[in-house]
């Protein structure tokens, strides 16, 4: 395939003109019975046009990594917690306590922030960072602490019981080491844990956040959650403001329903009560569902990449690059507005997801 | 198209009118009586005709609503198998309702007062999806460091109304807000309580220093908003004495207070808990420069949004359901927590009281406005209620026949029997907001103001007529018949076309970049990131 023919508009595999494809693509969202829009690879113009599209088919609707934003989202929504931006993180933190292996690496230049000292710290000097389980990434100058054998989740509760001085049946060496974390967290003057939502999963999450409002009854804490996918934290954003929820929104009846288990992507391809998959990927990060045989429409800068050919292809441009667009920025912890680095012809993916909604209502496609 | 709104009666209370007219609009400006013939005349005889209505506090955007809506799923109607009806249900709580709701009651402009300048782009994308209404913001400054930074080192009057004109400008602000001047801050280094004259650590610089300083700033820059403040201590036994001294700080210069109802409390009573609204209510009686909103609670289960993020980590043990956000930022941050107001508890009544003690007992009705601090005190939805309570002592009567009687002995609501008029309200909700705000085209019905018009049925039920407006027209479009939104139509988010000094913005660059470590041009709301393409309209400074 060259590189032409990979940006080009393709039905069953075959080039088409874009207003065929468009049409393909129309006729497949009128005839499902049950459209799930995924992927969502994509900035808040993107958002907005796909949560607009989703609401006129009856589509259910979540991002590829909608399961990262549920390990955190679920624990917030079932008992509150504490959470901060990078840039105070950076400016304040006396005491930043890193769980697990992946937090740094996954986060651009939060390694040398943390290797600096914090300038609005109470107490002049170096910031202290501690380390627990790094496995294969330990942080330079960082104190480490090892608990082999323990679950994320094991660890965190332990923590959380040791700081709350209820008596625990663990191993001496684990209590040692546990009591001696706990000192040194309650030795914070601000204090903040970087974890990973999925490596702690909801469970751990939740404890964590117990764990910072304990630690909150004598000094402060606050926590800062990694966020692996950009743009799944600014689809969480738009989803939010569009329906209320955080995604995982089904629109079949009409007004948004949320269901955190139920509208799963995964499970709604994995189980078939989904029909057909349309996603958006502008940024290569994947569809986030298993193989499957239902029809697909794909809206990708090229097609290279994608498992198997989707019934219809659209080609977009990349926000940022092709288009302008505004895209959640971890470093900020805030929605950015990013100009177009090398603008092009290409479409974005709000403009060709706004024509199919166009279609879709000329079809009468809405929800029966 | 000339229009004639034909036969209603007419309450303008910046033309000192009330009483039987027609009101001319074409090209969306309402006009004089015309020379020639109108081409559509609409029948309004026995409604009431009123500009669109004004709302100066309703937390309708941003950050920290969307971490409310985070938060309360199970408060949706369409949550898993939840009732038909829930109380988040009826508000909506989603951008697209928002507008809508507010637009069937007859607003046509509401400002988000609390938005963190780093967070301004997120809110005003989010005020861009507000339908119908016009919008506007007030962006936080006063616990971040960069402000904190120059008070304490004495960088002088010019500098700091730099800042505030720069974070106007990027923020794209209709005017600057202040929350618990200190306390985020001080929060951080792990004190709990703040008042007045408390003094931040690591600064050395106490809240009356900050509040001084940015009340200053704020006429300095030109916006025509003067500083907008939330007071330290929100909601403890005996801050009517934060309220007065806050006022005293004022020093005869303009300030406004916000949701004072949340600072009218006594320490009398078997509970050291009573209504000091009388008392306040004279004190802003004496102290015409001072402007408040009022913060009514209504009884019903709510979530509060408030970038007190030190009063909100304090109130988590009251949070109903058990949960609450604390979400830290390079300012204020925000707090989530969700409360029940109920009927039977003895605070919750006391607090209803002491709202309508201070609507009663606040003389002028230009000086005091309407909010219930949607939703910290109760969703905006309520207000078609709260407005029938101000207009009829008998409601209140039934009301209060309801309500513990040990709260309403620490109360002088009983014996209030005031009654609003509906010029009163039309000057609360239409003319004194546009004043305050500096509109000149807004809030009323004479030659050259805005077509934004509020029809209303006249009906004994005031609830009833305020809840749905028989017509509402914006910009000269018909945007709400009986009571429900008829167009797709957006209105614009009201920017101040602040000045940003060129070495002011270098510094702030230079300062994000050394202690947050960001580039922060990455606050900016450049046009080209909205949805539309006219999203905002420019009001000039004030001259
Ligand atoms: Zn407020």
């Amino acid at each position: 395939m060259t590189a032409e023919s990979g940006n080009s508009a393709r039905i069953d595999g075959q080039a088409a003109a874009l207003p065929e494809a468009m049409g393909r693509a129309a006729e497949l969202l009128a005839s499902s019975r049950q459209p799930l829009v995924t992927g969502l690879s994509t900035d808040v113009a993107g958002a907005r046009a796909a949560l607009a599209l989703a609401a006129v088919t009856g589509s259910v609707i979540d991002h590829a990594g909608g399961e990262a934003t549920m390990c955190l989202a679920r624990p917030l929504q079932d008992g509150g917690g504490f959470v901060v931006t990078p840039g105070e993180m950076r400016a304040r933190a006396d005491s930043v306590l890193v769980i697990g292996p992946s937090a740094l690496h996954l986060m651009p230049g939060m390694a040398e922030a943390l290797a600096a000292a914090p300038p609005l710290a109470l107490v002049a000097g170096p910031r202290r960072v501690l380390q627990i389980n790094a496995g294969a990434g330990p942080l330079a100058g960082a104190e480490l602490a090892e608990f082999p054998g323990l679950s994320p989740l094991a660890l965190v509760s332990l923590m959380g019981a040791r700081a709350r001085g209820h008596h625990v049946n663990v191993a001496a060496t684990t209590l040692t080491e546990t009591d001696r974390v706990v000192a040194w967290l309650a030795a914070a003057h601000y204090g903040v844990i970087i974890f990973n939502p999925l490596e702690l999963g909801a469970p751990g999450v939740e404890a964590l956040f117990r764990l910072a409002t304990q630690l909150n009854r004598a000094t402060r804490f606050s926590t800062l959650p990694l966020v692996l996918s950009a743009s799944a934290e600014t689809f969480k954003t738009v989803c939010l403001w569009t329906t209320g929820f955080p995604g995982r929104v089904n629109f079949a009846t009409g007004a948004p329903a949320y269901d955190p288990e139920l509208f799963d992507p995964k499970r709604m391809v994995a189980s078939g009560e989904a029909d057909l998959v349309l996603g958006i990927d502008s940024f290569g990060e994947g569809l986030g569902v298993p193989d499957h045989t239902m029809a697909q429409i794909l809206l990708a800068p090229s097609l290279s990449g994608a498992a198997k050919p989707p019934d219809v292809f659209i080609p977009i441009g990349e926000p940022g690059r092709d288009h302008a667009g505004v895209m959640f920025d971890p470093a900020i912890g805030t929605l950015r507005a990013m100009p177009a680095l090398a603008p092009s012809p290409r479409p974005s993916a709000a403009a060709m997801l706004e024509t199919l909604r166009a279609l879709a209502l000329r079809k009468g496609g809405a929800p029966c | 198209m000339l229009t004639r709104l034909q036969g209603g009666r007419v309450i303008d209370p910046t033309r000192g009118l009330d009483g039987r007219g027609d009101v001319y609009f074409d090209d969306g400006r309402i006009l004089a009586t015309p020379s020639r013939a109108p081409d559509v005349t609409i029948d309004v005889s026995g409604c009431i005709v009123m500009a669109g209505a004004l709302d100066i506090h309703s937390h309708i955007a941003g950050a920290n609503v969307s971490t409310a809506r985070l938060l309360l799923p199970e408060a949706h109607r369409a949550h898993m198998t939840r009732p038909e009806t829930t109380w988040l249900g009826e508000i909506g709580f989603s951008a697209a309702e928002t507008g809508r709701l507010y637009a069937e009651m007859g607003f046509t402009f509401v400002v988000e007062p609390a938005i963190s300048p780093q967070q301004a782009l997120h809110a005003h994308l989010e005020l861009a999806d507000i339908p119908v209404i016009d919008k506007g913001l007030l962006a936080v400054l006063g616990n971040d460091d960069f402000t904190l930074g120059l008070i304490r080192d004495g960088a002088g009057r010019a500098a700091l109304a730099d800042v505030v004109g720069a974070t106007l400008a990027q923020s794209r602000a209709l005017g600057i807000k202040v929350i618990n001047a200190g306390a985020a801050a001080a929060f951080k280094y792990n004190l709990r309580g703040f008042s007045l004259d408390d003094v931040v650590p690591h600064y050395g610089v106490s809240s009356r220093a900050i509040l001084e300083a940015l009340q200053q700033a704020v006429l300095d820059a030109g916006a025509h908003h003067p500083l907008h403040v939330h007071a330290n201590n929100l909601g403890l036994a005996g801050n009517v004495e934060t309220a007065k001294a806050t006022i005293a700080a004022a020093r005869g210069m303009p300030m406004h207070l916000a949701h004072i109802q949340f600072y009218a409390y006594g320490r009398e009573g078997a509970r050291g808990f009573s209504s000091a609204a009388a008392e306040l209510a004279e004190v802003i009686n004496a102290h015409p420069h001072v402007s408040v909103d009022v913060g009514q609670v209504m009884f019903q289960p709510t979530v509060t949004i408030s970038s007190d993020i030190m009063r909100q980590f304090n109130g988590l043990g009251e949070a109903r359901p058990r949960k609450g956000i604390i979400q830290e930022g390079e300012g204020n941050g925000g707090g989530v927590v969700p409360l029940v107001y109920a009927r039977d508890n003895f605070f919750n009544a006391l607090q209803w009281a002491a709202g309508l003690e201070l609507f009663l007992g606040i003389s002028n009705p230009a000086q005091v406005f309407f909010t219930t601090d949607h939703p910290n005190g109760a969703p905006f939805t309520t207000y078609p209620t709260l407005m029938a309570l101000l207009m009829s002592a008998d409601l209140r009567d039934e009301w209060c026949a309801g309500l513990p009687a040990e709260a309403l002995a620490l109360t002088h609501l009983p014996s209030m029997r005031r009654e609003y008029s509906l010029n009163e309200l039309a000057i609360m909700t239409r003319s004194a907001p546009a004043t305050l705000f500096g509109m000149r085209d807004r809030g009323h019905l004479g030659a050259g103001a805005r077509a934004d018009v509020a029809v209303y049925a006249d009906q004994n039920d005031r609830a009833a007529m305020f809840a749905k407006a028989r017509l509402v027209i914006k910009n000269g479009v018909t945007v709400v018949r009986d009571g429900k939104v008829c167009a797709d139509y957006f209105g614009r988010t009201l920017a101040l076309a602040a000045r940003a000094d060129a070495a002011m913005l270098r510094r702030l660059e230079a300062h994000s970049q050394t202690v947050h470590g960001i580039n922060c041009a990455g606050f900016d709301v450049p046009t080209f990131a909205m949805p539309q393409a006219h999203a905002f309209e420019d009001v000039a400074c004030r001259s």
